[in-house]
């Protein structure tokens, strides 16, 4: 279907985003907006924020998952336990990374029968996997098991994309968008169907292009685009198309809306629901294979609060978590405003605790202001009553 | 019965929704000691004068005057704080509390500061006893029997110390002992000096427990009288006696072979094991002829169709041209060409944080699917052709559903079967919620769909409705068939009897 008209929503985030990081920009100076910046800005919180894009599914669905953080430790310590030729089992990566993936996936889909068909509320599953996984974490990475050097796999923590390849890989995306974007043009206009003024249609396809060229010009500056900022991308860009143009996608959005009216209209809630767990638990095994790459082995903190991220970021970026709404774009916007006071606080060398309590802080503002702007409380909707006509009380009956 | 002052007294009172007026000048008495009946059909006006005389809407005319002077109550505390109790359907006990906790709910009594346990239950020991009822204080609210909730909410109102009780189909889930139990209650309280006001369907207990009989059709007032000059047949009269409005197109259908076919239905209450809310129902429908289903609130109607589609358990054969189905979820309803517009539109029927478009499609994906991926503007161009058809009125396909009138959210409920053309359509209270020029529009709808060879299903409340669509009605009474009608015989008269016991 036809995309809503622009969001007032998404444009203040962006609003908020800028704000940031012109607040940053003059408490850093210079090396703010540098390629360095730009680049470790985007490949440190790639981990947590393919799985805030798997998040954001669960969360539209109408459910959580607390375990994503230790799920996504397993995988790195299994997948690192498999390539260790010194105290795991020493084999390739061909082999260890699908199968940790497929790890990841397989404990993902466990979950979501225990919610659907179990009835088992997801905050309850998950909060015990969140233990479960971490206890499991503990004992297969007990002696930290490293990944062998020459291994692909390190790749996907060190490597970067040479200058040349970043721009090929920027101009192929920016065209396949001006493509979809001109081809939905003329689709529409063939099936009679009003389209959108040229001016919008020209903004749509040259707007992220600008975006994501300027990015690959920035990152160029420095040592190119990071494989992991790839692997993210990559992420979003397969779950923004599952939740925007599939089936399955529309079904999730229509569970988290109204799970009965949704069973109602012959959709079966609790395959979509298996899948939606499924996809989370994939993407938790792609976070930490990327997540083992960085740091060359498992250890028993990996991901440690993960989960709290890739929520905060969610709801950040708009998703309800009484379901049905949120969208990956948001998400992306979430993630990367938590990211940016992340990496803020780390340049301006604020203390450790601090930090913490800036981050929760940021959480609990963001969505304050979005639901201040967007529902507000009884008593804040009086005072603004009020102020309007002061001698007029409140004539509803409840 | 001892007439003495009337204690609360509602006089012209008028009440608007949006296209409906609910209450057209309404007038009525309780006095103490005295067991008042309001009788009228669904949606004749009885919920809506309640909610006014216990605060819960606020009246658009008229006035409510307690002993005497008049009263503007805002909220259903006002209320309570004026002495009316109200004790509705769906009763208002926290469930894993005790009995006695649950009297004394909101004031329980306090000895420095800590809960005075020996004081509570000794006092509720007392208080049931004194309405002669068994019931052990301490037993959890959960375990009791229906009935014996309602005596421990009616206990409540009388350790409130209210003076006016009024009860909302109190019996509608009882068993006939229990019944008898609640009128030898209602007889003590009557004797003390409590106003009560006893809705009901049910006209037999009302002729047995009432003293004073008020019926309401259309939110007016038909007549109030003394139970002693009422009989039965008077009753069901001033209920339904009305001429049925030309709104109903009066096309006759020419019915072909028989499209749907149900034998020996059964529908198991999920709450009663072993009992059934519906009871071994046979019918025929034959492609383009309506068939009404009739009955009051209660009867199994929904259950029915909620069963017939797969939505929830239901046991029996049926078939649909002639192929035997296996209902095991709404989709292999929907694959067999089965069709339901819900009762509760907003529960069941909508998305809410859907667009229009979305909503309209929702049931028929796979139509716009490939490997899985949709198609935008097939999608678009699907909808828009049906939302014209159906004439849903809206700015445009990607609108919020919740700005639609109820009348347009309808059609759009509606227009999302028919994106792929159902064989039967099932329609639960199709215009229930919704003004008078959006009802016309959907009887024509319906009957466009009938004509086009569909096999209809209409339940409604509403027997002008249901005698104005249907070409066909059967009647279901606490689950059972017990009647059956052609167009030419049906009377409201005649399907009521069957309807009420």
């Amino acid at each position: 279907m036809k995309t809503r008209r622009f969001d007032p929503r998404t444009f203040s985030m962006i609003m908020i985003l800028c704000a940031l990081w012109i607040f940053f920009r003059i408490q850093v100076g210079g090396f703010y907006f540098s390629g360095d910046s730009v680049s470790n800005l985007t490949r440190d919180m790639a981990t947590w924020a393919i799985l805030a894009a798997g998040m954001t599914l669960v969360i539209v669905a109408g459910h959580i998952d607390l375990s994503v953080g230790s799920l996504m430790a397993v995988v790195t310590a299994s997948c690192a336990y498999m390539l260790d030729p010194e105290y795991g089992k020493g084999w390739s990566a061909t082999a260890a990374v699908p199968l940790a993936l497929l790890i990841g996936a397989t404990i993902g889909c466990l979950q979501g029968v225990l919610v659907a068909a179990f009835k088992i509320p997801a905050f309850i599953v998950t909060l015990g996997g969140l233990f479960v996984y971490r206890g499991i974490t503990q004992k297969v990475s007990a002696r930290d098991p490293r990944v062998p050097e020459d291994s692909w796999v390190t790749a996907f923590g060190f490597e970067y994309l040479p200058p040349s390849a970043g721009w090929t890989v920027g101009i192929s995306v920016c065209a396949l968008i001006a493509l979809v974007v001109a081809w939905n043009r003329v689709q529409s206009r063939r099936r009679g169907l009003d389209v959108e003024s040229i001016g919008i249609t020209i903004a749509k396809a040259i707007v992220p292009g600008v975006v994501i060229l300027g990015f690959v010009h920035k990152v160029n500056a420095s040592k190119g685009v990071s494989y992991q900022t790839l692997v993210m991308a990559t992420v979003l860009a397969a779950l923004y198309v599952v939740s925007r143009h599939t089936r399955f996608g529309r079904h999730v959005y229509a569970i988290g809306g109204n799970p009965e009216a949704a069973r109602l209209s012959g959709i079966n809630v609790g395959r979509s629901i298996v899948g939606v767990f499924t996809i989370m638990g994939l993407l938790a095994g792609v976070a930490g294979v990327l997540w083992m790459a960085q740091n060359q082995g498992a250890t028993k903190n990996a991901g440690t609060w993960y989960e709290l991220y890739a929520i905060a970021a969610c709801v950040i970026g708009g998703a309800s978590l009484m379901g049905g709404r949120g969208t990956i774009f948001g998400t992306l916007l979430g993630a990367l405003v938590m990211a940016t006071v992340i990496q803020g606080m780390d340049y301006t060398d604020l203390d450790n605790w601090m930090q913490l309590v800036v981050r929760g802080s940021v959480l609990v503002i963001a969505v304050g202001i979005d639901i201040a702007t967007k529902d507000p409380p009884r008593w804040m909707r009086r005072l603004r009553v009020e102020r309007r006509k002061p001698e007029q009380g409140d004539q509803s009956d409840g | 019965m001892s007439i003495a002052v009337p204690i609360l007294r509602a006089r012209d009172i008028v009440k608007d929704f949006p296209g409906v007026r609910a209450l057209d000048a309404v007038s009525f008495d309780a006095f103490a000691g005295e067991i008042h009946a309001l009788v009228g059909e669904n949606g004749a006006g009885k919920s809506t004068l309640i909610k006014v005389l216990s605060g819960v809407h606020a009246a658009d005319a008229g006035a409510v005057m307690l002993d005497g002077d008049r009263i503007q109550f805002h909220s259903s505390q006002d209320s309570e704080a004026a002495g009316i109790a109200v004790i509705h359907q769906e009763l208002a006990l926290v469930p894993h509390l005790s009995v006695g906790e649950n009297i004394f709910l909101g004031d329980e009594p306090v000895r420095f500061g800590l809960v005075d346990w020996d004081r509570m239950y000794h006092d509720a020991e007392t208080l049931l006893q004194r309405l002669g009822v068994q019931i052990d204080c301490r037993e959890r609210v959960q375990n009791l029997s229906v009935g014996e909730q309602q005596t421990v909410e009616i206990a409540k109102a009388m350790h409130k110390r209210r003076r006016i009780l009024i009860l909302d189909e109190p019996t509608s889930a009882l068993a006939q002992d229990e019944f008898e139990t609640l009128a030898a209650l209602l007889d003590d309280l009557r004797t003390q000096g409590t106003a009560i006001i006893y809705i009901s369907h049910k006209l037999d207990e009302v002729l047995r427990i009432a003293d004073r009989l008020t019926v309401l059709r259309d939110g007016k007032t038909v007549d109030s009288r003394p139970r002693d000059t009422w009989n039965r047949d008077q009753i069901v009269r001033a209920m339904v006696g009305r001429e049925i409005e030309e709104l109903y197109p009066r096309i006759e259908h020419v019915a072909g072979e028989v499209r749907f076919e149900v034998n020996d239905f059964c529908v198991p209450d999920p709450l009663r094991p072993g009992r059934n809310v519906v009871d071994h129902v046979s019918f025929q429908v034959r492609a383009g002829e309506v068939l009404g289903l009739a009955g009051l609130v209660g009867a199994g109607r929904s259950e029915l169709l909620l069963a017939l589609f797969g939505y929830r358990v239901g046991y029996g054969r049926v078939r649909v041209d002639g192929q035997g189905l296996r209902l095991r979820s709404p989709r292999d309803a929907i694959d067999a060409g089965l069709a339901l517009v819900p009762e509760d539109r907003k529960q069941l029927g909508l998305i809410p944080s859907f667009p229009v478009g979305q909503n309209l499609s929702l049931a028929h994906l796979k139509q716009f699917a490939r490997f899985g991926f949709l198609n935008d503007q097939q999608e678009t161009q699907r909808c828009a052709a049906v939302a014209e058809e159906f004439r849903v009125k809206t700015a445009g396909l990607d609108v919020a559903i919740e700005t639609l009138s109820g009348g347009n959210q309808q059609k759009v409920v509606l227009g999302k079967w028919m994106l792929v053309t159902p064989k039967v359509l099932f329609l639960d209270e199709p215009t229930r919620g919704i003004d008078v020029g959006a009802r016309a529009e959907i009887y024509s709808l319906i009957d466009d769909l009938t004509r086009r060879g569909l096999a209809v299903i209409v339940v409604s409340s509403e027997l002008p409705e249901v005698l104005g669509i249907s070409d066909r009605i059967i009647v279901l009474r606490e689950g059972r068939q017990t009647g059956s009608f052609s167009r030419e015989d049906a009377t409201p008269e005649g399907v009521m009897e069957v309807a009420t016991t």
